[in-house]
């Protein structure tokens, strides 16, 4: 991959996060080109959503280096990594309960009027535009997400990272509380954003989501890469058997794997 | 370890009353309490109308044959004050419940200090005369006094007199005082039983102010203060806006309140005392400032006192009693004119002494920028450091309290410049007819072009919109209920006195037949400001949108690319400004600072907000809701005092009032969800 002419999209390189003793991430490097989609899995607590937190901005890296198109760049805030194109749907939704969709959708970015005041019912319009796209049946424009259903409230963090034109998509858990319907939804809209040209992340605990749309898998272990593997060169057993025994199937012993293959 | 002092009875009498309760009931109305003078003898003076207590009779005051036979009338009063006092303290009705030597050991360690003017009633219309030669010439004024005013006129009768009697009626054994010094020897006899009760000399004592004369210096000094009416030194009669000499006495019953609570005494009110510099601070500051420093400390003396102001001037009438001057008319005279611009901001006061026509303005600027400072000082600190925003507010409460009470010396500062009284509302602080139905009718435009902008913006985008005929309806309401505002507050008249006082210092001051609107006071004209501001800021910019965002959810902000710190940081300062503007408001409205002024009031603030609707747990409130919350705050708070309750009942009441008003709210939104 490295050895491409043009530059991956995104590449993190050696890099490090701890919280107080704790290495959350350490020394990973992973990649990402435009048109792809990159599974990142790992067990609980193996550094996934902290390494993306990176990336977004919302925690800057204690080591390492990130590039956007051969580029080197800082990401120290949202803001910073909101101008480099790169949005992210959190695991956690990060919508302001208290506030209308549209308001989420357009925070820290809002649409103003020449005056500087906030133009609302412009707001409210692009919401409606891009919700109607991503779940026809949305109406509830004027109230608190705080009243929305899980699928609904998913929609418009779905919506605001969608909405900007983002060259770089960072999905957490996009689908966790999720029906099955809706699920598809989330997969067919991915599907059809990796053919727009956009580089995504996809961040989940359900290995068969990430190996239906993923073209590549990277498997964190105690907050490091164990391997990048292609969705096409590997197996379901071998993902797994990283995430759980932290080694390449190659490094594994017959022992160790014995009883997952069981 | 200071003892907390409190009040356990009070005594009162002057033209407006025979107790404390009628004469702020008099003091509430607006009822005055000048009349022609029927009981003094008033040969040779230019006076005929003064403060008189009507209809003088001795022996309903003080029931003591041989007492009226060698006492003075003035001292008469003393003596009434004094006796009303002790008997609502219950003095004598726990005396009998205790045995001999119990007795013997209350009557010891119960004192009396007497603030007390010698009785020269005479002598203080001396200089009457030279007055009017004078023309307003103080400096003429000043070189004839010398040979009027006869130096000995202490002498010539006993000054204790009230301190002896009351005692003697009342078994008052302990340490006692009495003082005669100037206008301030009621003040004084409080101070000194304060200290006495601070430093353990006595339980309790009776504090009694009467008789306290204005020599002439204290006039020309009164007059320097810009505390005489009118702009040229004259008694009040002369045109009747001049200065106003009445008799009086009033008295304080004052306890530790350890003995208090030991003999289950009524408390009334409590002091705030708490330094023992403060007499020291008396001696440099005038007279007028310690006696209004003074009468703001001690809190709740009538226990229908309800506002801070009125609650001063009560004071401040019983403080200085007997003819004492009392101020009939305006407080600033040309020469006081400009001298104090005075702000207090909460919590720092400036005093800014500049001879200009807009020094108020100066002063006014430099407090709202102390309130920018402050904000940014505490938003810092709580934002970027950190420290949580409920310490540092606290914290800096105290802080900046204390510097006032530094830089101020416990003093007030009073009075303010007079164009500054313009924000305490009043005939002389409103629009006026004219102005008020321009702003009533700017405010209907501005209500139909909402509407009319409204309706187009979802036009816009084909939202659906409402019927023509709802909007109409809306909108024929919101100019209806405007102008009916409008009309109501221009109803209210300007009082006769004042129009009399105007038009005595300029004849061609016009008044239209049926009398001079008020209008709105310009206090409310700022409080619509600030609303309609913080409302635009609070909904339709982004600064309001990030502090909801960051209310209901600080990390989404943070990760929606939002400088949470900084909105932080502005809000506080947002908050600062708008305090300052209270506080010069309010301010205004006491015509004076002092460093207590708006203590209390975080809690009001509190309160009024969650009534308004705003969610303790953030990002839920309205900027009218708040002001709605402070109204019925306000409101209740008045509307009990005028219906007669008393204090402790207004704040069970306003308590209970609270909790529903919230529980109600949170039912509500509970059924909603």
């Amino acid at each position: 991959m490295t050895s491409e002419q043009t530059p991956p999209l995104v590449e993190m390189r050696d890099i490090s996060v701890a919280f107080g003793g704790v290495h959350a991430v350490e020394r990973a490097t992973v990649t990402l080109k435009a048109g792809e989609v990159v599974g990142l899995v790992g067990g609980n607590g193996a550094g996934k959503s902290t390494l993306m937190r990176v990336l977004s901005g919302a925690h800057p890296p204690d080591s390492g280096e990130i590039l956007i198109d051969g580029e080197k760049v800082t990401i120290a805030n949202p803001r910073d990594a909101k101008v480099l194109k790169i949005e992210t749907i959190y695991q956690t939704l990060a919508l302001a309960d208290n506030i209308d969709a549209p308001a989420n959708l357009f925070l820290g970015r809002e649409l103003v009027s020449q005056s500087g005041m906030l133009d609302d019912s412009a707001m409210e319009d692009a919401t409606r535009k891009v919700m109607g796209r991503l779940n026809p049946n949305f109406k509830r424009f004027k109230v608190p997400v705080r009243t929305l259903s899980g699928g609904q409230r998913q929609a418009v963090a779905i919506a605001r990272a969608v909405y900007f034109n983002a060259r770089i998509l960072i999905m957490d858990e996009p689908t966790a509380a999720l029906g099955p319907a809706e699920t598809a939804q989330v997969r067919d809209l991915i599907r059809q954003l990796r053919s727009e040209g956009l580089g995504i992340f996809l961040v989940s605990h359900d290995i068969h989501d990430v190996f239906d749309l993923a073209d590549r898998i990277s498997v964190m272990y105690h907050g490091r890469i164990v391997d990048t593997v292609g969705k096409s060169d590997t197996s379901i057993d071998d993902v797994l058997a990283m995430i759980i025994l932290g080694k390449p199937p190659g490094e594994a012993s017959k022992e160790e794997l014995k009883p997952l293959i069981g | 370890m200071r003892e907390r002092v409190v009040i356990t009875g009070t005594g009162a009498v002057s033209g407006a009353g025979r107790d404390p309760a009628s004469m702020l009931g008099a003091i509430l109305e607006g009822r005055s309490a000048i009349r022609a003078i029927e009981g003094w003898d008033t040969t040779g003076w230019p006076v005929t109308h003064a403060a008189e207590i009507p209809a003088f009779n001795a022996r309903a005051l003080v029931d003591d044959r041989k007492l009226h036979k060698f006492i003075r009338r003035t001292d008469l009063v003393g003596i009434y004050a004094g006796d009303r006092a002790a008997e609502a303290a219950g003095y004598a009705a726990h005396r009998e419940s205790l045995s001999p030597e119990a007795s013997a050991q209350f009557a010891d360690r119960t004192g009396i200090y007497v603030g007390s003017g010698g009785g020269a009633f005479e002598n203080q219309y001396d200089y009457f005369p030279l007055m009017s030669e004078a023309h307003g010439d103080l400096v003429k004024f000043g070189s004839d006094l010398a040979d009027t005013v006869n130096p000995m006129w202490l002498l010539r009768t006993l000054p204790n007199n009230v301190l002896c009697h009351v005692g003697i009626r009342n078994r008052l054994k302990g340490t006692n005082a009495c003082i005669t010094n100037h206008s301030v020897g009621g003040t004084l006899a409080v101070i000194e039983a304060l200290e006495a009760l601070r430093t353990g000399e006595a339980d309790r004592a009776l504090a009694i102010g009467h008789d306290t004369p204005i020599e002439p210096q204290n006039v020309l000094y009164y007059h320097e203060c810009g505390l005489l009416g009118a702009n040229r030194l004259r008694p009040f009669d002369a045109s009747r806006s001049g200065s106003l000499f009445g008799e009086g006495a009033g008295a304080f019953a004052l306890e530790t309140q350890t003995a208090a609570r030991e003999r289950r005494a009524p408390v009334v009110g409590s002091t705030r005392w708490a330094s023992s510099r403060a007499p020291a601070t008396m001696s440099s500051s005038g007279a007028s400032t310690t006696t209004g420093a003074i009468s703001r400390r001690i809190r709740r003396t009538s226990t229908s006192a309800r506002t801070a102001s009125t609650r001063a001037r009560a004071v401040a009438a019983r403080d200085s009693p007997a003819r004492t001057a009392f101020t009939a008319s305006s407080r600033t005279s040309r020469l006081a004119r400009n001298r104090l611009g005075s702000v207090t901001m909460s919590p720092i006061a400036v005093t800014i002494g500049v001879d200009t026509a807009y020094g108020w303005l100066l002063a006014l600027a430099i407090g709202l920028a102390l309130g920018v400072l402050i904000g940014a000082l505490q938003g810092f600190i709580i934002a970027y450091i950190g420290i949580p925003s409920f310490v540092v507010t606290l914290g800096g409460l105290l802080i900046f309290r204390g510097m006032v009470w530094v830089i101020s010396g416990g003093a007030t500062q009073a009075p303010n410049d007079k164009q500054f009284g313009v924000m305490a509302g009043g005939p002389e602080g409103s629009l006026g007819g004219p102005l008020s139905w321009a702003l009533g009718i700017v405010f209907c435009v501005a209500i139909v072009l909402l509407l009319v902008y409204a309706r187009r913006q979802r036009r816009r985008f084909n939202f659906p919109v409402r019927p023509i005929w709802a909007e109409i309806v809306i909108g024929v309401i919101g100019c209806a209920v405007t102008l009916a505002a409008v009309f109501v507050a221009n109803s209210y008249k300007w009082p006769q006195g004042l129009v009399d006082r105007h038009l005595a210092e300029d004849p061609g001051f016009h008044v239209p037949p049926g009398g001079l609107d008020s209008g709105i006071p310009w206090p409310i004209v700022m409080l619509l400001a600030v609303t309609v501001l913080m409302t635009i800021l609070a909904t339709r910019r982004r600064f309001g949108r990030y502090v909801f965002a960051i209310g209901g959810n600080p990390e989404a902000a943070e990760l929606g690319g939002i400088n949470t710190r900084w909105t932080v940081m502005k809000t506080y300062i947002l908050m600062g400004v708008l305090c300052a503007i209270s506080a010069a408001i309010t301010s205004a409205r006491l015509n004076g600072a002092s460093n207590d002024v708006g203590e209390g009031y975080e809690l009001y603030v509190i309160a009024a907000a969650v009534i308004g609707g705003t969610s303790f747990a953030g990002g839920i409130g309205t900027i009218s809701g708040a002001v709605l919350g402070a109204m019925v705050m306000y409101t209740l708070k008045y509307g009990l005092s005028f219906i007669g309750l008393e204090s402790p009942i207004q704040d069970i009441v306003a308590g209970i009032v609270l909790i529903i008003a919230v529980g109600f709210d949170t039912l509500n939104r509970r059924r909603v969800r």
